[in-house]
C-alpha cells in the first residue's frame, strides 16, 4: 500500500542535502581540470520561470530577451536607456557602464566591463550574452550634433536585417472539440498553432514588420466581416528612430512603457523571481514597435516621441482598436439589440475557437488619445503623462461584490507623473497616478548598490481598490492587475564572496477589497531565498527556498449543513536543488529536485516533487539537440510543479504538472547556413492511474499528451 | 504450501515489487551495501543501476551475485556477468534469474558503454543496457518483453561524479502490465582513496521519489567497510568488501523496516 502522503518525507530529507553537497565541495579545491569552456549563454530560465504569480503572459519578455541576445547591444555605443533593458544591468549599472565609457573612453574589449564598479562576475556573465563589441564612436561624432543622427544610408542598408519566420505547432492527441460532432459545440479549426512573421529591421533606425497568427481550433478563414483575414490575429508596424529630433514614429502596433507602469504600461514586465533587485526598477521606455502574438497587450494607430531638446522630449499617441469583451445575449422579446447591450468585462484570453469565443470577438472598440513630456537633466528624470480612453460601448459590471470597483462607463482619464533619481550608487523611483474619480495610485521605491558586496531594493505600492488604471501594468502580487493592492517589497542580491551568491526578498501584501472567489479583504507574503555557488566557470548549483502564504476563498462551516463565504491562509512552499555542469561546447547538463508542500488548515499537507536530467548535445556546431527526462509527482493540484523547458525561439515554456507521470522531450536545432534556422520539438507527457487528460472540449482520452512543434526561420 | 506461495506472491506484487525493481537488489552486493546508491558510483559491472559505469572499468571483469530478499528461499536471486572493455568500447554480457518453481523472472542482458571525449581531455562516458525480460508462471504461461536502459556518468570535479539513468522510455507491456519506468541522478564524491559517499535520488514513475546514500572507507588496503540507508522503503544496509589481488569478494545485508533482513554476497575477477 502506497500512502498517499508518502512523499511527505522527501521534503525535509531536501534540507539536509544542500548542506552536505556545499560541505563537500568546499573540502578540496579541483586541481588539473582544464577550463576548457568560458562560454555564457543567455539564460532566460532564471529570470523568467519563477515569475509564476505574473497574471499576464511572460512571453512578450522571453521574445524581447531571445531578440535582445540575437541582437546583442554594442557596449560602445548602446545609450543607458538600451542597455538597461538587459535583466543583469538593470537602470543603475547601465548608467554607470555609460558614465565609465564617457570618462575614460571606449572599452577594447567586452570582458574589460569588469573594471566597471558594480559589475560583479555574476553579473557579466548574465549580462554578456546580450552584449557585443563594434566600432567605437570618438567624442567628437557625438559632440557634432545636440541630436542622434542616422550614418550613412549604406551603413543603414547593410546594416539592415531581413526576418522570415514560420511556426506550426500541433497537438498529437486530440480532444473532443475537434471531433466532427454536429450535436454539440466544437473547435471551428484545426488543432494546429500557425504563425508567421515577416520583418526588416536596423537596429533602433527603422523596423518594419507583419505578425500573423492563428490559434489551436480557429478557423483559417478569410471573412473580412468578422476581421479575420485568413489568420485570425494579425499584427504589425513601421517605425523609424534615432533621425535628429525624431527619437521615435510609430505607425501601426506598438507597446507604451512610462514610469513605473502604475498608469501606462502596456506590455509586461518581470516581476517577482529569482532576480530580486535590478529588474524592479523600471525606466521610461516610451514606444516600443510591437509584433508579438499577445492579442490584448498592445495599441494600434501612432505614436511619436520628438526631442525638443536634447533632454526634453514630447511624446503623443494616439490608438482605435476592437477588442474582446463579454457581453450579454440581448433578450430579443424585449427589442435589444447587440449595438445596444453593454460589456461586462474585456476577455483576454485571445481565443476565438468556439461560437461563444467568436461572440466576443471585437465587441467594443476603444480610442485612446495621450501624451506626455519627459526631461532628464543630470542622474533626474521626470516626466508627467496623460492619457483618456474612449470605449463605443459602455462597460457594466456585474452585482457581485468583487466587480463593485471595476472599470464602468464608457471612458477614462488617467494622468500621471514620474520620477527616477539616481543619486550615488542609488536609484530612487517613483510614479503618481490619477485615475477618474480622482483617486490616486502610488509606486516608489529605490534600488541601491554597497560596493560590489551587496544590492538592495525597496518597493512600496499603493493601490487603491477604486483605482482605476487601464492600461498599466505595474509591480505588485498580481503583475499588472494594477488595483485594489497595498505591499512592501524588500530584494536583497548579495555576493559574499567570489563564487558565491545569494538572492532573497520578502513581500508583504494586502488586498483591501475582495477578489473573484475571496470573499473577504486579505493579505499574504511572500518570500525567496536562493544560494547560488559556482566553484568553477563550467559548474554552478543552487538552493532556493521559496514560501508563500496567501489568504484564499473558502467555505467556512458555522453550523451543521450551513457554510458561508469565508478565507483561509493556504501555503506553498518549495524547495529546490538545481546544478549545472558545462562538460564542454558540445554537451551541457542540467539536473533538478523540486519538491512541493501545500499547507491549508484542517487538512493533511499536500506533497509534489519534481526530478528531471537535462542535456544539451552539439555533435557538430550546426546542430543542437536538446533532451529532457522529468518524472513528477505531486498529491494534487495545489502541490502542481512547474519546470522552464527550452522551446523554440522567440516562444515561452513553462507547463504546470500535477498528478503522477512522466515528461519528456527533444527539441532539435539545425542552421545549416548562418540564414537558416530549423527547429523541431517533440514533447509527449504521460501520465499514471487516469483514463483521460485534460477537461471540457480539450479532455482527451488516455493517459499520454504528444505535442509537435516547428519553426523555420529565414534572417539575412 | 499454497498459503505460502499465496504469501511470497502478495509479498512480490505488494511489498517486494517496488524494491525488485529497483538496484539494491541487483547491482551487485557493493551496491546493496551502500543502500543501492549507485548510479554515479564508477567501476561497477553490472548495470541494472547505470550502464555507463562499466565504460569506467579497465579490465575485464566476470562477476557473480547472490541475494535472498527478506531470507525468503522464493525470493532467491542469482546473476553473473561479463564485462570486456575493447579499444571500441566496453561490451557486457549478462544473466540473471529470480524467483522459485511458480514464478521465475529471467533477464539475458547486452550492454555497451564507452567514454567521449568531445574535444576535451576529460571523459563523458554513455552507457546503454537491453535486456530480454521474461517471466513465467507454470499454471499461467510465460511472456517476454525488451527493457532499455540509457546511463550517463562524468566528473564535474575531481572529486565528485555525476551520473543520471533513464530505464524503458519506449514504455515497454509484459502481460498487459507496464514495466517499471525509471530516473535516477547520483552523486558520488571521493575526497580521498579512503573514503567516498554517494547519494542517489530515484524515481519510478508510479511510486513515490526514493533517497538512497551509502558511505564506503577502506581502513586497509584490502578491506572496504560499507553502510547505506534509503527511503521508500525505508531501510538499513551495510557491508564488507575484500580485495585480494585480481579478486573480489563483498558481502551485503540490508534491514527492511518490515520485511527484516536480506543478506547478499558477490564475487569476481578483474585482470
Amino acid at each position: 500500500m502506497i500512502s498517499r502522503y508518502s512523499t511527505s518525507g522527501v521534503l525535509r530529507r531536501l534540507t539536509l542535502l544542500p548542506l552536505v553537497l556545499g560541505a563537500l565541495l568546499l573540502v578540496r579545491p579541483a586541481a588539473g581540470q582544464v577550463p576548457d569552456t568560458t562560454v555564457s549563454e543567455p539564460d532566460p530560465e532564471g529570470l523568467l520561470e519563477d515569475l509564476e504569480s505574473t497574471t499576464g503572459t511572460p512571453e512578450q519578455l522571453a521574445e524581447a530577451l531571445d531578440e535582445l541576445a540575437a541582437s546583442p547591444l554594442d557596449i560602445n555605443r548602446a545609450s543607458a536607456d538600451a542597455l538597461a533593458q538587459i535583466p543583469a544591468l538593470g537602470p543603475s549599472l547601465a548608467r554607470t557602464i555609460v558614465a565609465f565609457r564617457e570618462r575614460f573612453g571606449a572599452f577594447g574589449s567586452i570582458p574589460e566591463l569588469r573594471s566597471v564598479e558594480g559589475i560583479t562576475q555574476n553579473v557579466y556573465l548574465a549580462a554578456r550574452p546580450y552584449l557585443t563589441i563594434g566600432e567605437t564612436v570618438t567624442p567628437a561624432q557625438e559632440e557634432a550634433s545636440r541630436f542622434p543622427t542616422w550614418p550613412a544610408w549604406q551603413f543603414v542598408r547593410e546594416d539592415t536585417r531581413y526576418e522570415i519566420l514560420q511556426r506550426t505547432t500541433r497537438r498529437l492527441d486530440l480532444g473532443r472539440g475537434y471531433e466532427d460532432d454536429t450535436t454539440r459545440t466544437t473547435y471551428a479549426g484545426s488543432p494546429s498553432r500557425i504563425y508567421t512573421r515577416l520583418r526588416v529591421r536596423s537596429r533602433d533606425y527603422f523596423s518594419v514588420n507583419l505578425t500573423l497568427e492563428k490559434d489551436p481550433g480557429e478557423a483559417f478563414t478569410w471573412t473580412p466581416d468578422t476581421g479575420t483575414y485568413g489568420y485570425d490575429h494579425v499584427a504589425g508596424h513601421v517605425a523609424i528612430g534615432q533621425r535628429g529630433r525624431l527619437q521615435q514614429l510609430i505607425v501601426g502596433d506598438y507597446v507604451a512603457l512610462f514610469g513605473q507602469g502604475v498608469a501606462l504600461w502596456r506590455s509586461s514586465a518581470f516581476g517577482k523571481g529569482r532576480a530580486p533587485v535590478r529588474p524592479m526598477a523600471r525606466t521610461t521606455r516610451g514606444f516600443v514597435p510591437y509584433g508579438s502574438t499577445d492579442e490584448n497587450r498592445f495599441f494600434r494607430g501612432a505614436a511619436a516621441t520628438v526631442l525638443l531638446t536634447p533632454s526634453l522630449s514630447a511624446s503623443a499617441f494616439a490608438s482605435r482598436r476592437t477588442l474582446d469583451a463579454n457581453v450579454n445575449v440581448p433578450d430579443t422579446t424585449r427589442g435589444e439589440l447587440f449595438e445596444d447591450l453593454a460589456a461586462t468585462s474585456l476577455s483576454e484570453s485571445g481565443l476565438h475557437r468556439t461560437p461563444s469565443e467568436r461572440a466576443d470577438k471585437d465587441a467594443v472598440q476603444e480610442d485612446v488619445v495621450g501624451g506626455g513630456i519627459d526631461w532628464q537633466r543630470g542622474g533626474l528624470r521626470v516626466g508627467v503623462l496623460g492619457y483618456r480612453s474612449h470605449f463605443d460601448r459602455p462597460f457594466q459590471p456585474g452585482d457581485a461584490a468583487y466587480q463593485r470597483f471595476r472599470f464602468s462607463g464608457t471612458s477614462a482619464t488617467l494622468l500621471s507623473g514620474y520620477a527616477n533619481w539616481f543619486v550615488g550608487d542609488a536609484h530612487l523611483f517613483g510614479e503618481v497616478a490619477r485615475s477618474p474619480d480622482g483617486v490616486l495610485g502610488l509606486l516608489g521605491g529605490g534600488t541601491l548598490r554597497l560596493n560590489d558586496l551587496a544590492d538592495l531594493a525597496v518597493v512600496a505600492r499603493h493601490f487603491p481598490r477604486d483605482f482605476v488604471s487601464l492600461h498599466g501594468y505595474a509591480f505588485g502580487e498580481r503583475n499588472g492587475a494594477t488595483q485594489n493592492e497595498t505591499g512592501f517589497y524588500l530584494g536583497l542580491d548579495l555576493q559574499p564572496a567570489e563564487r558565491w551568491s545569494v538572492v532573497a526578498y520578502f513581500d508583504q501584501y494586502r488586498f483591501p477589497w475582495v477578489r473573484f472567489s475571496v470573499p473577504r479583504p486579505s493579505t499574504g507574503y511572500d518570500a525567496l531565498l536562493a544560494i547560488e555557488h559556482r566553484p568553477r566557470r563550467w559548474l554552478h548549483y543552487y538552493v532556493q527556498f521559496r514560501s508563500e502564504t496567501k489568504e484564499q476563498g473558502h467555505p467556512v462551516a458555522v453550523a451543521p449543513g450551513r457554510e458561508l463565504d469565508g478565507i483561509r491562509p493556504e501555503t506553498r512552499q518549495s524547495l529546490r536543488l538545481h546544478g549545472q555542469y558545462q562538460f564542454s561546447r558540445a554537451l551541457r547538463l542540467r539536473t533538478r529536485l523540486e519538491g512541493i508542500r501545500f499547507a491549508a488548515p484542517e487538512q493533511p499537507d499536500e506533497y509534489g516533487m519534481i526530478l528531471y536530467q537535462d542535456v544539451r548535445w552539439l555533435p557538430i556546431s550546426s546542430l543542437q539537440l536538446d533532451l529532457r527526462v522529468a518524472l513528477f509527482d505531486t498529491d494534487s493540484y495545489d502541490a502542481r510543479v512547474y519546470a522552464y523547458e527550452n522551446d523554440l525561439l522567440y516562444t515561452f515554456s513553462v507547463p504546470a504538472f500535477s498528478g503522477r507521470g512522466q515528461r519528456s522531450y527533444a527539441l532539435l536545432r539545425w542552421q545549416p547556413l548562418d540564414a537558416v534556422t530549423l527547429q523541431v520539438k517533440y514533447a509527449v507527457t504521460r501520465y499514471e492511474n487516469v483514463d483521460t487528460v485534460g477537461s471540457g472540449l480539450d479532455e482527451v482520452d488516455g493517459n499520454r499528451l504528444r505535442e509537435l512543434r516547428a519553426q523555420l526561420r529565414l534572417r539575412w | 504450501m499454497t498459503h505460502r506461495i499465496v504469501f511470497v506472491l502478495s509479498l512480490l506484487l505488494v511489498l517486494a515489487g517496488p524494491a525488485r525493481g529497483q538496484t539494491s537488489m541487483e547491482n551487485g552486493a557493493r551496491t546493496a551495501a551502500l543502500g543501492g546508491a549507485a548510479t554515479a558510483l564508477p567501476d561497477v559491472p553490472w548495470g541494472y543501476a547505470n550502464p555507463a559505469s562499466r565504460s569506467t572499468l579497465s579490465e575485464r571483469v566476470v562477476a557473480f551475485f547472490a541475494t535472498q530478499a527478506f531470507g525468503l528461499s522464493e525470493l532467491r536471486l542469482g546473476a553473473a556477468q561479463v564485462v570486456e572493455p575493447t579499444g571500441l568500447g566496453t561490451f557486457a554480457l549478462g544473466a540473471r534469474t529470480f524467483g522459485f518453481e511458480d514464478y521465475r523472472e529471467t533477464h539475458l542482458n547486452l550492454g555497451y558503454a564507452r567514454g567521449v571525449q568531445l574535444g576535451t581531455s576529460r571523459r563523458f562516458h554513455l552507457g546503454v543496457n537491453v535486456r530480454y525480460h521474461r517471466v513465467s508462471v507454470p499454471d499461467y504461461g510465460a511472456a517476454g518483453t525488451v527493457e532499455l536502459g540509457l546511463g550517463g556518468l562524468v566528473s564535474v570535479l575531481p572529486v565528485l561524479d555525476l551520473g543520471f539513468h533513464w530505464t524503458n522510455p519506449h514504455v515497454p507491456t509484459l502481460g498487459g502490465e507496464e514495466l517499471p519506468r525509471t530516473l535516477a541522478v547520483g552523486l558520488h564524491y571521493a575526497p580521498m582513496d579512503l573514503f567516498r559517499v554517494v547519494v542517489d535520488a530515484y524515481k519510478d514513475v508510479r511510486f513515490p521519489l526514493a533517497i538512497r546514500s551509502g558511505i564506503e572507507v577502506r581502513p586497509v588496503d584490502v578491506l572496504f567497510l560499507r553502510v547505506g540507508a534509503a527511503t521508500e522503503p525505508s531501510r538499513w544496509t551495510a557491508g564488507v568488501g575484500v580485495a585480494v589481488g585480481a579478486f573480489v569478494a563483498d558481502v551485503a545485508a540490508e534491514r527492511h523496516e518490515v520485511l527484516g533482513w536480506s543478506p547478499a554476497v558477490a564475487f569476481s575477477v578483474r585482470w
